[in-house]
């Protein structure tokens, strides 16, 4: 209980100190946030005032500051300067469509990434363990968007098996792909060594020397052990699922908040930048504290013991 | 076979025959879009090409132009210009009405226009279009006289452009304009019927529409019962779309495709040349080494803008001299005289100038490189080649590839050596909006003239030519504002634009609207 | 400790590592005598026949400009290279005086970096980029303080773990009753301990740096026309995808012949230093 209690006092300060660190940023650029807001359109000083009123920005830094927290809070960050629509509105609309890739990669990234890493591991040096790790090596080496490139170019463009646009499961296999392999390279390498690790313990011995199948002997005795550290590092890959995002969305000009993001900046629609931010900051600071609690949870002996940092 | 089994099977190939011929009116269009995505479809407010897209198929105009430019009545049945040029008298159709059912008459048309000069709107181009307009006075329900302050030649012109649109005054009222702009109600064929955010807008047909101009095929309701126009910015997936069949119509197809089209003949297309202001380069002499007069015209010897445009458009698109495009009125045909491809040339001018080869290829003078800072907001691929034309003689461009955001912060800050610009209009009289002194850009003031260009005698020419009372002191004055410009080097045009678009071949009736850049989908229909 | 022996058998002579440097020794080379090797000017316009394949003129066909993409890739090596050291140096420079710092100094000071260390760490690295990009404007040299500046918590952990460790040892204990100043005994005698850990990191990270960097440049965010920069030419190459593939095909085959290459010889060379020594392995 305490290990749990702990890993969520840290994170309520850990996410507001993040936000501050958006608000700071985005609040030393320069440029007149007004004109932006306007478009460029002219207007006389009234309307300009007016507008510097509605953005709050005539206010005190320190008051805006706090505005800021509490709205975010809230989940109301304002108004894009682009499209003058609420920003939350904008996220929800764009949440699916990365939220299906994120879960489409992490999918493939899962099974491609623990097969090869179980492929490799149970027969260290063999033959399958060289072609799986070269295969791993490749995906954490390849970067997502040539590969996004040269799957539509083969699948799409010349065979012509997979629809490039349009939304739905088919469309989510090349996307996946493309976000998922680095994950899979990842995996797939922790995953052997781990799974060397856990198969050279004196308990897998006497599993072996009973006469136990070897498939048994992997998929009944060393798989949950072995699957510690792998799950850890689904805390870190969130972060490359979100980067993963960015990219392939524009690399298969699908919707979603990467691109949004992408535009965003360009655009330097501030508030837009801001809300994502400060979305995908909490969304990723929460899954990591989702990752800590299932760690503590299928490993008694890190909630019982003292971490060592 | 008795009577009543072939009355039977009649029925039913009838009413397969018609269910097809029902599944054939919905229509799919995609769209570009340069920024996020639409701001809205207020047609006094647009700036935006591809918001006119859409905004063209729900609105009308007082008079309507065929893409060749000629004139037919639109929402008047005629007009009237007083001698004095101050005020132009229309009569209006009685059988006109909005969206939303209410009536179409001279109220509206005074709203629409006084609403435009009123800063509240924030009108961006419609204001300038609209000229210097005074007021306009409903003289009966269906007649009204809209008045100016001074000759504007261009009135007739702008009154057929899609920003002049009549909108509805009760629609205004109601939802006010940031309302009006996200659920416009016009006069037009198609009727607004919803908008997903950065996905597509969707039309159904206006079953009421009864007016439409004479140059159409039809009359009557259109025969495209859904409408809608989806939004896809990518290029190759624009494509894409278009040549797996989930949508019928794409625009700004890249020529390399349109001449796979053309070729296999599995789609159809067309390809407009637009008339107003070509893809042309802005040199800003008011900072940077653009000030001195030999640098721009050794800048522009330095191009070759007939290959150039053969080699990145490959042949859908031709180079272009002047400041306005071949197509547009009054154009002068000494522009094509000026800044051929003379490398020679260039060279010496910058020696006369100064500026000495470096050891790298760059010039230098005084300590100073021959640097000019180039953000391009269109076509980067058309700023490379001038950036590879212009350093083989030792200018050393800098590109930054830039949205309008960042763009839009330079000319404020005027933090630029060079823009480019592309201006899609009917009339000469565009040529004030990036000419004239006034049109200076300052902080919170955005405006068109990013050379920064000013001088007593262009504004006057300008102005005079704007209030012109014959065609032929138009084209004179014209012509003496296009010399102008390209003596003092600060405008170049690089070439036409061209808006290429592949269609469905089942399809006809295709059109474009005044300009060449909008579709009109008003008369669509399947073959 | 460290055996010269055991470090040469298991790196150099290692059958991975030999292709991985062989590899990235071809490539460095390449960008070294990049104007002796190129047979074109990377940035000619019309050096041939516009979006031709592949030939013997021009081994990796020409793009849109006419530009010969085999001169153009040779010279993107000198900026996808550089660019990638240069983003992890000065990560990896940061990070070791933040990590060693604060682990040395330990009390409120550690405490305190800790958990600016841990906040820096709430955001996505790639997502820091972004935001640094989004404040400082577009640019190369831009992307690559906004990467490296991203990367400084992940080698800021690391090395303040190892630190911490190399800190308990007794004779830094031996040095501090000496009197040595705290500066000299952080620099002149922990830090040469933490070498290798050094070494090692920044190596894996490399090929990430080198891909971020070329994603931003991708994304338009980085390399500007006509920069020969691997990323930015894939994203021209994108629009004439289905005319011109090789203008695509390449630049991404020699970013991935890269970073293979050297996260082949940062994985030899992290096992052949013994993994007991680098913390947290497989946290990226």
């Amino acid at each position: 209980m305490n290990y749990f209690f702990k890993k969520l006092i840290i994170v309520i300060p850990t996410l507001y100190i993040a936000w501050t660190v958006v608000f700071i940023t985005l609040n030393i650029i320069p440029g007149d946030p007004v004109n932006l807001m306007l478009g460029g359109r002219p207007a006389s000083d009234e309307v300009r005032e007016n507008v510097r009123h509605n953005l709050g920005l005539d206010k005190p830094v320190g008051e805006r500051y706090i505005s800021f927290l509490i709205n975010a809070t809230k989940g109301d960050l304002g108004k894009s300067y682009l499209t003058r629509q609420p920003v939350t509105t904008m996220i929800k609309d764009n949440m699916i469509p990365t939220i299906q890739l994120s879960i489409g990669g992490l999918i493939f990234g899962v099974f491609f990434g623990v097969l090869l890493g179980i492929i490799a591991g149970s027969r260290p040096n063999s033959w399958g363990d060289t072609f799986a790790m070269v295969v791993a090596l490749c995906g954490i080496s390849l970067p997502s968007f040539w590969i996004g490139m040269l799957l539509i170019f083969i699948f799409g463009t010349t065979l012509g098996w997979v629809p490039i646009v349009g939304e739905g499961l088919i469309a989510l296999i090349l996307p996946s792909i493309s976000v998922g392999l680095f994950f899979a390279g990842g995996m797939a390498r922790l995953t052997r060594s781990s799974l060397i690790d856990v198969l050279n313990q004196d308990y897998i011995r006497t599993a072996k020397s009973k006469g136990t199948s070897k498939f048994k002997i992997i998929f009944k005795h060393a798989i949950r052990n072995a699957m510690i550290p792998p799950v850890t590092l689904l805390g870190i890959q969130f972060g490359l699922l979100i980067t993963g995002a960015v990219i392939t969305e524009e690399v298969f000009a699908r919707p979603g908040l990467g691109q949004l993001l992408l535009q965003a900046i360009l655009a330097k629609d501030i508030p837009l930048v801001q809300a994502l931010i400060v979305y995908m900051t909490a969304v990723y600071i929460f899954l990591n504290l989702v990752v800590d609690f299932t760690y503590g949870l299928i490993d008694p002996r890190i909630r019982l013991e003292r971490k060592v940092s | 076979m008795n009577n009543l089994l072939k009355i039977i099977i009649g029925t039913t190939v009838l009413f397969f025959s018609l269910t097809f011929m029902n599944n054939a009116s919905a229509l799919d269009v995609v769209f570009s879009e340069d920024r996020p995505d639409l701001r809205t479809l207020d047609p006094r407010i647009t700036q935006s090409r591809h918001e006119e897209m859409l905004i063209v198929n729900m609105f009308d105009q007082l008079i309507s132009a065929d893409n060749s430019g000629n004139m037919y009545p639109g929402l008047a049945k005629s007009w009237e210009v007083s001698s004095d040029g101050l005020h132009y008298t229309f009569n209006l159709r009685d059988d006109v009405t909005f969206h939303d059912g209410t009536k179409f008459n001279a109220a509206a048309v005074k709203a629409t226009f006084d609403s435009i000069v009123d800063p509240e709107t924030g009108s961006q181009g419609a204001v300038d279009i609209l000229g210097p307009y005074a007021s306009s006075d409903v003289v009966d329900e269906y007649t009204v006289r809209v008045n100016y302050n001074r000759r504007y030649g261009s009135a007739l012109t702008a009154f057929t452009e899609t920003e002049l649109s009549i909108v509805s005054p009760t629609a205004l009222n109601s939802l006010g304009n940031e309302g009006f702009g996200m659920a416009p109600i016009g006069t037009g064929p198609f009727m607004f019927k919803s908008w997903e955010a950065n996905k597509k807008v969707e039309m159904v047909k206006n079953p009421d529409y009864n007016w439409a101009p004479e140059y159409m095929d039809g009359s009557g309701p259109s025969q495209v019962d859904n409408l809608t126009y989806r939004l896809i910015k990518d290029t190759s997936t624009r494509v894409a779309a278009l040549e797996s069949g989930e949508v019928d119509i794409a625009e700004l197809v890249p020529p390399l495709d349109m001449r796979r089209f053309d070729s296999s003949g599995e789609l159809n297309t067309i390809a407009g040349t637009v008339s107003g202001l070509p893809y042309s380069a802005f040199l800003n002499t008011s900072t940077g080494h653009f000030q001195d007069i030999k640098v721009r015209q050794a800048f522009f010897y330095s191009l070759n803008r007939v290959k150039m445009t053969n080699d990145l458009f490959f042949g859908y698109a031709e180079a272009a001299f002047g400041p306005i495009s071949s197509a547009t009125p009054s154009y002068w045909k000494g522009n094509e005289d000026y800044y051929p491809y003379d490398v020679a040339k260039a060279e010496a001018l910058l020696e006369e100038a100064g500026w000495k080869m470096g050891s790298n290829g760059i010039r230098e003078k005084n300590g100073e490189t021959l640097s000019i800072f180039f953000p391009c907001l269109l076509e980067p691929d058309t700023c490379v080649s001038i950036q590879g034309y212009a350093n083989k003689v030792g200018f050393d461009v800098n590109v930054e590839v830039v949205m309008k955001a960042r763009q839009d912060e330079l000319i404020f800050a005027n933090g630029y050596d060079m823009l480019v610009i592309r201006w899609v209009s009917l009339d000469p009289g565009v040529l004030i909006i990036p000419f004239h002194s006034r049109n200076i850009p300052a902080p919170g003031k955005f405006k068109f003239n990013w050379s920064r260009y000013s001088t007593p005698e262009l504004d006057q020419l300008l102005e005079d030519a704007e209030s012109a009372e014959t065609q032929e002191t138009k084209d004179d004055l014209y012509m003496q504002i296009q010399k102008t410009i390209m003596d003092q080097a600060i405008f170049l045009a690089i070439h036409d634009q061209v808006q290429t678009v592949a269609y469905n071949p089942n399809l006809e009736g295709v059109r474009f609207a005044n300009g060449n850049w909008q579709l009109r989908m008003y008369d669509v229909r399947e073959k | 400790m460290f055996s010269f022996k055991i470090f040469i058998k298991r790196f150099i002579l290692n059958k991975g590592s030999a292709f991985g440097g062989i590899v990235l020794i071809l490539i460095i080379l390449g960008a070294i005598f990049a104007p002796v090797i190129a047979p074109y000017n990377w940035n000619a316009v019309d050096s041939g026949p516009r979006l031709s394949g592949p030939s013997w003129d021009y081994l990796f066909g020409t793009d849109i400009h006419g530009r010969d993409v085999f001169s153009r890739i040779i010279y993107g090596a000198r900026y996808s290279l550089s660019v990638g050291v240069i983003s992890v140096l000065f990560g990896i420079t940061s990070g070791s005086i933040f990590g060693i710092s604060i682990a040395y100094i330990g009390g409120r000071v550690d405490v305190i970096g800790s958990r600016i260390i841990d906040v820096m760490f709430g955001f996505p690295s790639f997502l820091l980029s972004l935001l640094v990009v989004a404040i400082i404007g577009v640019g190369l040299w831009n992307v690559v303080f906004a990467v490296g500046l991203a990367s400084i918590p992940h080698f800021a952990r690391i090395i303040r773990s190892a630190a911490l460790q190399v800190k308990e040892q007794p004779y830094i204990e031996a040095c501090v009753s000496m009197g040595f100043g705290k500066i000299r005994i952080m620099f002149n005698h922990i830090l040469p301990n933490i070498i290798p850990i050094i070494i090692v990191i920044a190596t894996m990270d490399l090929g990430g740096a080198i891909i971020s960097i070329a994603s931003l440049s991708f994304l338009g965010l980085g390399a500007q026309p006509p920069e020969p920069e691997w990323g930015a030419m894939l994203s021209s190459g994108r629009e004439y995808m289905r005319y011109a593939p090789w203008t695509m095909i390449y630049p991404g085959l020699f970013l991935f012949l890269t970073v293979m290459s050297v996260n082949l010889l940062g994985d030899r060379l992290s096992q052949a230093l013994d993994a007991r020594q680098s913390m947290n392995r497989g946290k990226t």
